[in-house]
């Protein structure tokens, strides 16, 4: 990590009047709107010459990290490489020029190529039927159980309440919750996955669904899952696949295989899309046979020898998610990573990343706790709670110290049923150097926290800045510049 | 091609190093009878070399147009070279959330300055850091009301986004909100022909300006019939926010909609830029991220993303949306593109294409038949003329010298549950649009072939 | 002897005549971290004991407050209004950091509650 350490000012204090480029052709007539239609002062944006606005993003940009600076070990996001390949054609004019509205015909390629990852999505995953509409994995969480509702309400009763385990992401009760429906927890057992007898206790006939991943975010595999199908399915429940652990089972073992009747995708995790300091990504659903007509509209069809979108099951479908098709260009991007990959390369993938995740979890053996003693698959979770017992130094403490040495933090605090957790995932595109020198590092920290704690708890001391006020950011919003009260740099 | 980087070595090391011969035995926990057990049936592998190739070949079946002529929500607007530069650096687009402030700063101001632009240009002081695109960002804005305010009924224009209808739809059926659309006259919403509706219930009133049809609406007037309710301000053209009255101005509680203009390319249709701005007193129920400023341990100016209580990864099944992942980079793309158009280049762009809008729309009403769908009223840089076209025959002159003309109503499949188009003949309806980018040849050469193309 | 009742919740319940001040015990709030919003409940809302109030947010989380028993809110702590002052809960959380006030509907429902001694021992027990 650079030891940069400037405060850049904001773009807005580099303003001077009169100095914006000519990207277009000066115009000022506005005599076509009517006066009363108008804006009566023009916004406050700056007025900043092109070198010195690049100068300025250039300048933030340093003060970033990235995957293409070092590893990000982030348990459950899957940060490996983004191929540049993937950057270049997506880039290029045949892609993005392309208006929505153009006509089928003019659009086959991009059509050709949203069917065919939507083919290969289907066979990654064992399911019949897709769409790439979902902006996001939540986005496809939001389809999913929307679709969720609409099977059951043709049953005659959407049913009250969606199942999730304790150790799920946020976004999974919090999509129960959008669709209207009320959450019940399924606390885990001792290994760390769903327990089944509470499972029975709580399925009944009110219950729309239940929602998994596996593996799960212990990065353990939910071994009885073809029991939790039975059980769900024999009251008529609906099985959905968090598809964010992805990385772990491809070509090894697939969620319709497994029981599940709904997967989603985040490409911007298993499918190498980029994450742009936060998206965009994608996150297609997929779907077996008896939820297809529920689909949001248009799917991708393909028929004597023609590209086309698909409107015909519009009635029963649950609508629309977003406008347009998807995230074309992002989708377009995971088309190339499964093509460079194929389908043995798509299960080398899971394979090495499964493969890396023990090495460095074997690596780092008895540094921390360690909650659960089961196989891991392409991440796994240790707990902090001894360095906090011992020495004070809690797991934000070991997260903001790794910054230091050139590293990101792994996930800190998830799953929530992990005290102190550190959730580490390498991925497959790691060295096996990285990971040794990785395992180093957190053996030294843990070093450091019994003969210098003090040093923990200041850290990072090698950033651009130290740790955020985050009490008074949370407690005095300040989300403008022209809302910050002194006028310093 | 692989981006893996283990030699065969590498994996025997490792492997031993775990007491394991074999890859296989990682797999172990996953029971037997449902591991698959033939290879994936997928094309490839491709070597670098041959995905050049496949995208070779694939784009010959794409044809982009050398100008074009239709909007409907997607704008071919001006990207200076800078934008592409600045967001195609790794350490912008390869970086992860936020999360560790420390080594975000970069991300993190971008997106504040961002913030701080959109609130420049809808007056409303809350900008959240994006959203997916302008239809769910409207969808979540009428969630947002519905939570602050608890009411149960909500208005909406039908001068909206056809797509946008039906996204919110797909949204909000299953939360017991009734949806009711205000029919539009002369086509802007019939705002005073609301004056007899129950007021107790409205929970907000969603108006699109420009709207569907390129008319400039007067959104403000509902706050005086309903005071009570939120003021929901829907744009899609965020080029029309530097020129026409702010949102603010309107009385509009949120401003939401589709920034695509702001430096983003048509894509094909994503991925884009929702954006949601709103009045303080919606400070604790906005969806999404938020950045905000604060000090470090040393006094330095640090930003951070804040109020995190209000999102799922805390609040669970009580948070405001679901969202997790957003559109950040895209945002990035505006705060670049607007920090280097300046409000000149920004007014610019829009004035340029409304100037194009304008003198081709004078044009062509000049023609034999060819009638405007609202004459008298005001338009952004968007029109719908009625004209008896042979479609064939405008479409091949069009299509000889690479131009996409106007969107045809008619086959626009979004349209069939808008009774305002309902109700005039469906044939016919020329939805057009310009901006800085289309030239006087182009316009010329659109003039001539559709006046060669008149029935 | 102390008078705070509490519940298992975390709130604590301070008999006033026939009103009950309620906030959140010492322990809730070091748990929760530095306060940061509270979603005050609207003065007049009939409650039922063990219905959701109102939440609090603090950095890392989000807590509901339930009512520790049934009736009418009459009072809420204005000062919790301005997010600066929410750290009064976590300074002193059983005096002025008090959230709001029930007018009893059922009064029997306060023997239902926990003395402090009972709250102490099932906390050491967590």
């Amino acid at each position: 990590m650079s030891e940069i350490k400037y405060n850049e000012k904001l773009i807005f204090q580099s303003s001077m009047e009169g100095r914006s480029g000519d990207f277009i052709p000066n115009y000022t007539d506005d005599s076509l709107i009517p006066k009363n239609l108008q804006r009566e002062s023009p916004p406050r944006l700056p007025s900043v010459p092109e070198n010195e606005v690049v100068r300025h993003f250039v300048r933030l940009s340093r003060l970033n990290y990235g995957v293409d600076t070092g590893m990000y070990p982030l348990g459950s996001c899957t940060m490996k490489y983004n191929p540049k390949i993937n950057e270049k054609i997506a880039s290029e004019s045949n892609f993005s020029e392309v208006h929505p509205y153009q006509s089928e015909d003019s659009m086959q390629g991009i059509l050709r190529i949203m069917y065919e990852l939507g083919e290969d999505l289907k066979e990654i995953s064992g399911m019949d039927g897709i769409t790439l509409h979902p902006a996001a994995g939540a986005h496809g969480e939001l389809t999913g159980i929307l679709i969720t509702r609409a099977y059951h309400t043709k049953q005659g009763n959407p049913r009250k309440k969606i199942l999730v385990p304790d150790s799920s992401h946020g976004t999974n009760p919090a999509t129960a919750a959008m669709c209207g429906y009320r959450v019940v927890t399924i606390p885990s057992n001792e290994n760390g996955t769903i327990d089944v007898e509470k499972l029975k206790k709580n399925m009944d006939e009110e219950v729309a669904a239940l929602m998994v991943t596996n593996p799960n975010t212990l990065g353990v595999f939910e071994n009885e899952i073809k029991e939790i199908a039975s059980i769900v399915h024999e009251m008529g429940g609906l099985l959905y696949y968090d598809g964010a652990n992805m990385n772990a089972i491809m070509g090894i073992v697939r969620p319709g295989d497994m029981g599940f009747d709904m997967v989603h995708f985040n490409l911007h995790k298993t499918f190498s899309t980029p994450h742009g300091t936060g998206g965009p990504g994608a996150g297609p659903v997929a779907v077996k046979e008896k939820l297809k007509e529920f689909l949001p509209y248009p799917t991708i069809a393909f028929k004597d020898n023609r590209y086309f979108f698909d409107y015909s099951h519009r009635d029963s479908s649950i609508g629309k998610m977003r406008t347009f098709y998807g995230n074309f260009l992002v989708l377009l991007k995971a088309y190339l990573y499964i093509r460079a990959n194929g389908g043995e390369g798509l299960k080398r993938v899971s394979e090495l990343a499964v493969l890396n995740a023990n090495y460095l979890k074997k690596k780092i053996e008895g540094l921390f706790d360690l909650p659960y003693k089961n196989a891991s698959m392409h991440e796994f979770v240790v707990s902090a709670t001894n360095t906090k017992k011992k020495y004070g130094i809690r797991a934000l403490d070991i997260s903001k110290r790794i910054l230091d040495y050139g590293f990101h933090a792994p996930t800190v605090y998830f799953p929530l049923i992990v005290k102190e957790a550190l959730m580490i995932e390498p991925t497959e595109t790691e060295t096996i150097e990285n990971l040794d020198r990785f395992a180093e590092v957190l053996s030294k920290i843990v070093e450091e926290a019994e003969l210098n704690p003090q040093l923990l708890h200041e850290a990072p001391i090698n950033t651009p800045i130290g740790r955020p006020d985050e009490v008074t950011a949370n407690r005095k919003p300040i989300l403008s510049a022209f809302a910050i009260p002194d006028k310093e740099g | 091609m692989s981006y893996f980087n283990h030699s065969k070595n590498d994996i025997e090391k490792m492997l031993s190093f775990l007491g394991m011969s074999n890859i296989d035995e990682l797999f172990t926990s996953i029971p037997e009878e449902i591991q698959l057990k033939r290879p994936l049936k997928i094309k490839g592998p491709y070597p670098e070399s041959e995905l050049v190739k496949l995208s070779e070949e694939i784009k010959g079946s794409i044809k982009t147009y050398r100008e074009i002529f239709r909007g409907a929500g997607a704008y071919k607007h001006f990207i200076p070279a800078a934008v592409d530069e600045i967001t195609s650096r790794a350490e912008f687009y390869t970086a992860y959330t936020p999360y560790q402030p420390e080594v975000s700063q970069g991300s993190l101001q971008a997106i504040f300055e961002y913030q701080t632009m959109m609130s420049e240009l809808t007056g409303l002081p809350v900008s959240n850091a994006s959203m997916y695109d302008g239809a769910s960002a409207t969808a979540e804005s009428i969630l947002m009301a519905w939570r602050h305010n608890k009411k149960s009924t909500v208005l909406i224009s039908e001068g909206i986004h056809p797509e946008y209808l039906q996204v919110i739809n797909t949204y909000i059926r299953h939360t017991g909100i009734t949806v009711h659309t205000i029919p539009l006259t002369r086509g802007l919403t019939n705002i005073e022909g609301l004056k007899d509706t129950v007021k107790d219930d409205i929970s907000s009133i969603v108006i699109q300006s420009p709207n569907f049809y390129g008319n400039i609406e007067e959104p403000g007037k509902v706050k005086e019939i309903f005071p009570e309710a939120s003021l929901i301000y829907v744009t899609n053209e965020a080029l029309s926010l530097p020129v026409l009255k702010k949102p603010s101005d309107h009385g509009a509680d949120i401003c939401c909609g589709e920034a695509q203009s702001l430096g983003i390319p048509l894509s094909a249709g994503g991925p884009y830029l929702g954006f949601i701005t709103c009045s303080n007193e919606y400070l604790h129920t906005i969806p999404g991220r938020l950045v905000g400023v604060t000090k470090d341990s040393n006094g330095k100016r640090a930003y951070t993303m804040t109020l995190s209580a209000r999102e799922q990864h805390i609040r669970r099944e009580r948070a405001t949306s679901n969202i997790c992942s957003n559109h950040a980079l895209m945002a990035i793309r505006a705060v670049v593109y607007m920090s280097l158009m300046g409000v000149t280049g920004l007014r610019s762009a829009a004035l340029l294409s409304i100037k194009n809008a304008h003198r081709l729309y004078r044009a062509l009403i000049e023609l034999k038949n060819v009638e405007p769908v609202y004459p008298n009223t005001p338009f952004f840089h968007e029109f719908l003329l009625k004209i008896p076209l042979d479609r064939k025959k405008l479409t091949e002159r069009l299509e000889r010298n690479s131009y996409l003309g106007p969107l045809e109503i008619s086959t626009f499949p979004y349209l069939k549950e808008n009774s305002t188009i309902k109700n005039s003949e469906e044939e016919s309806l020329y939805l057009f649009n310009t901006t800085e980018l289309n030239t006087e040849q182009g316009i010329d050469y659109l003039y001539s072939a559709i006046k060669e193309s008149l029935l | 002897m102390s008078e705070y009742l509490y519940t298992k919740d975390h709130e604590w319940a301070l008999r006033e005549g026939n009103n009950v001040r309620v906030g959140i015990s010492d322990f809730a709030q070091s748990e929760l971290g530095d306060i940061a919003y509270v979603e005050l409940p609207e003065i007049g809302t009939t409650v039922t004991k063990g219905d959701a109030v109102c939440s609090i947010d603090s950095l890392k989380s989000s807590s509901e407050i339930y009512a520790p028993v049934s009736g009418k809110i009459v009072e809420v702590n204005e000062k919790l209004r301005n997010e600066e002052n929410c750290e009064i809960i976590n300074s002193d959380p059983l005096g002025e950091g008090w959230i709001f006030v029930i007018e009893m509907s059922n009064p029997e429902e306060l023997d239902e509650l926990m003395s402090e001694d009972e709250y102490k021992k099932m906390i050491e027990e967590e």
